[in-house]
Parts: C-alpha cells; structure tokens; sequence
C-alpha cells in the first residue's frame, strides 16, 4: 500500500502502525488483530451492496445473496467455524440487524419478507431463522439482547422479546415475551430470573 | 449411520494423513480419518484404537478449550459429519460408541442465562458410556450422563437433570426416556 493511499486512511494506517510494536510484545494478540482488520476488510467485500456501520467484522466467508435491503449495525459480527453463515435477502425483503449482534457458525438467516434482529443478540451456532417455511411467510423480530443458543429453529411470524434466551435444540414456534426463556420442541416459555448487569432492564 | 469400516488393511498414505490430520490429538494406536476435522484449543484429546472420525461431508470439530480440558474418546468410536465435541473440563466417550451427523458434546453452556453473559459459567463434564448410539443432531448439555448400552435417538436434548440409564431410550425435547 503506497504512502499517499496511506495517508488518505488515518486509522487504518494508526492500526498498522501499532502493530509492529505489538508484534514484538504480544504476537498472538497482533495475529488476532491482523484476522480482526482482514475480517473487517472481507465484510466490506461482502455486504459491499449493503447498508453497513462501521468495523462489521466477517470471520469467514459469509455466503450473502443481497437482492433486498439489507442493514448492518455496526460491529456485527461473524466469527468463525466449521461452516460458514448464510445472509439471504430476497428480493423487497428487508434483513435488519442490530450494531453488536454476534452469529457464531453455520447460522442461516433468510428474508423473503422481513426479518430484523435488534442490537447486541448472540446467536450460536447452526441456528436457523428462516421467516418462510414453504407455506407460511411471516415477518421476524428478534429484539434487543436475545441469546440464541446452538441449533435452535426460530419459525416465521415469531417474536422473541427483549433479552430472552432461546434453548439449544429449541423449535420457536409463537411468541416469546420479554425476559424469559423459550426452551423446547415446541418451545415452552417461563420467566427469566432477575438480573442487574445484564442484560439492561426493559 | 457411519458405514461399516472396512477391514483393516495397510494403507500408509492414509495412515499418515490421518496422523497429520490428528496431529495435535494423542492418539493410541490407529485411527481412521475421512475429510476435514478441526481441532481447536490448547487442551488434550485422547483418541483410542480404531476410532473412525468421517468428516467427509461435514467437517468434524474437536475443541478442548482450556490447558487442563479433556477429550477422551475410547476404542471403536465412529463420528459422523458435523458432529462436535467441545470441552472446557472434560468430555468422555466410551468404546464403541457411534455418534451421529451434527450432534454435540459440550460441556460448558459458555453463557450465563442471567447477569453478564460474557463471563463463562462453570463446566460440568460430560460421560457417555460404552456402546451407546447418539442420533444425529442430539445435543449432550453440560453434566449429562448417559450409561452403558443407551440410545439417544436424534434431535434429542439432555441436561444434567436427565441422566439416562443403561441400556434405556432418550428422545425428544424435553427428553422422555423409555
């Protein structure tokens, strides 16, 4: 990279520069950073059709098929795994997620009319948000910090309340109110226990 | 399931592939290796004779997370594509055991379902004993037990509040065991 294609990028260049001491003190961390900005760099190649913040981080490489609108929070993350996710957006479909969201591997999500994912969710791995199921197309919400554990199927038309928790292997088939857990096939909802840190009070 | 291996015979292209593909696992005597595994962490994992890991369709994940983490898997064991095994204490596995395509062992929730979640929850280990059948896509939570002879059918979710017998049935979600 030449000096003036440098200069026209501050912080990539103030993020390179303190590598070199890094790699000197810490080499696993500076590796860990350098996979960081590639990650980054890949999800500008990516999701280069879509509205995206700032730092989306994509670990590897995320199949996206983009023909609607699709919206990035920033520092979505992607990380990596023995499969890779899967972004689909038919077309006039939207697919929003929320700034912090993090999709472990192998994570499907498919939009043939509406799916919007609030911010700082965790979603494990080989989960499956599809909002049409051959019969039935129905918008998706997931809110605000929703953990999704491993292997879990979220049905079209569901809405899962705020900072719920959906069981490993769970089927969502209705509702889930705010501040419980969904755990299940299909998936039976009790109230969450009281919490101060996290996630926030609704 | 897993097809049947064939009989043993002397293949060293093979026989080095695996051991290249399991280098960082400890492996006593031989093990059979189909397509891609992956292999995590700076714990240790034990592998018996003749365990036959087919990742050719999917690949395999073996993570043992901590330096003190353990994957012992006994003799004859045969796992699936898409299976995976993480371990932050200890994860064991009986002889002969077949574990089906995108099943999972773990034994950490790695979440706290209340208060910080980025701060990860105490590990229970997991056992499996020997001869048992996991169906593919079963899911083995943290502290679950499963005896000698058992089946857990596929799609089935156990906890430490659901240890199964030997030789009986787990299925379904909430498990029922017969």
């Amino acid at each position: 990279m030449t000096e003036q294609a440098l200069a026209a990028r501050p912080r990539l260049a103030a993020e390179l520069l303190a590598l070199v001491p890094l790699a000197f003190s810490d080499p696993g961390a500076a590796w860990a950073r350098v996979r960081r900005l590639l990650g980054v760099l890949r999800a500008r190649w990516l999701f280069r059709g879509c509205e995206r913040g700032e730092l989306v981080n994509a670990l590897c490489r995320v199949r996206v098929e983009a023909r609607g609108r699709v919206r990035l929070g920033a520092r979505v993350q992607f990380w990596e795994g023995m499969i890779p996710q899967e972004v689909v957006c038919a077309p006039g479909a939207e697919l929003i997620i929320g700034a912090s969201s993090m999709f472990n591997y192998g994570v499907s999500l498919r939009a043939e009319r509406s799916v919007r994912i609030g911010e700082r969710c965790m979603f494990g791995s080989l989960v499956i948000v599809h909002d049409h199921d051959g019969e039935l197309t129905a918008p998706i919400v997931i809110e605000d910090d929703v953990w999704v554990a491993y292997g879990a199927v979220v049905a079209p038309g569901v809405t899962i309340g705020r900072g719920s928790v959906i069981g490993a292997g769970s089927v969502v088939t209705a509702d889930v109110p705010p501040r419980s857990l969904a755990v299940g096939n299909p998936a039976r909802c009790s109230p969450l226990p009281a919490s101060r840190t996290f996630p926030p009070e609704a | 399931m897993a097809p049947f291996p064939e009989p043993r015979r002397f293949d060293p292209a093979g026989w080095f592939l695996a051991r290249w593909k399991l280098r960082r696992c400890t492996v006593r005597g031989t093990a059979r290796v189909r397509g891609r595994i992956w292999v995590h962490g700076r714990g240790t994992i034990r592998l018996g004779d003749g365990v036959f890991l087919d990742g050719a369709h999917h690949p395999i994940e073996l993570h043992a997370l901590e330096p003190d983490s353990e994957i012992v898997i006994g003799d004859g064991v045969q796992v699936q594509g898409g299976a995976s095994i993480e371990a932050v204490s200890s994860v064991t596995v009986g002889p002969r055991t077949r574990i089906g395509g995108f099943a999972r062992l773990m034994d950490n929730h790695f979440h706290p379902l209340v208060g910080d979640r980025h701060v990860r929850p105490p590990s229970a280990p997991v056992v499996v004993g020997a001869d048992v059948q996991i169906g593919p896509q079963a899911l083995l939570l943290a502290g679950s037990r499963v005896g000698d002879g058992a089946k857990v059918r596929g799609g089935t979710v156990l906890t430490r509040r659901m240890p199964v017998p030997a030789g009986r049935t787990a299925s379904g979600f909430p498990p029922v065991i017969e």
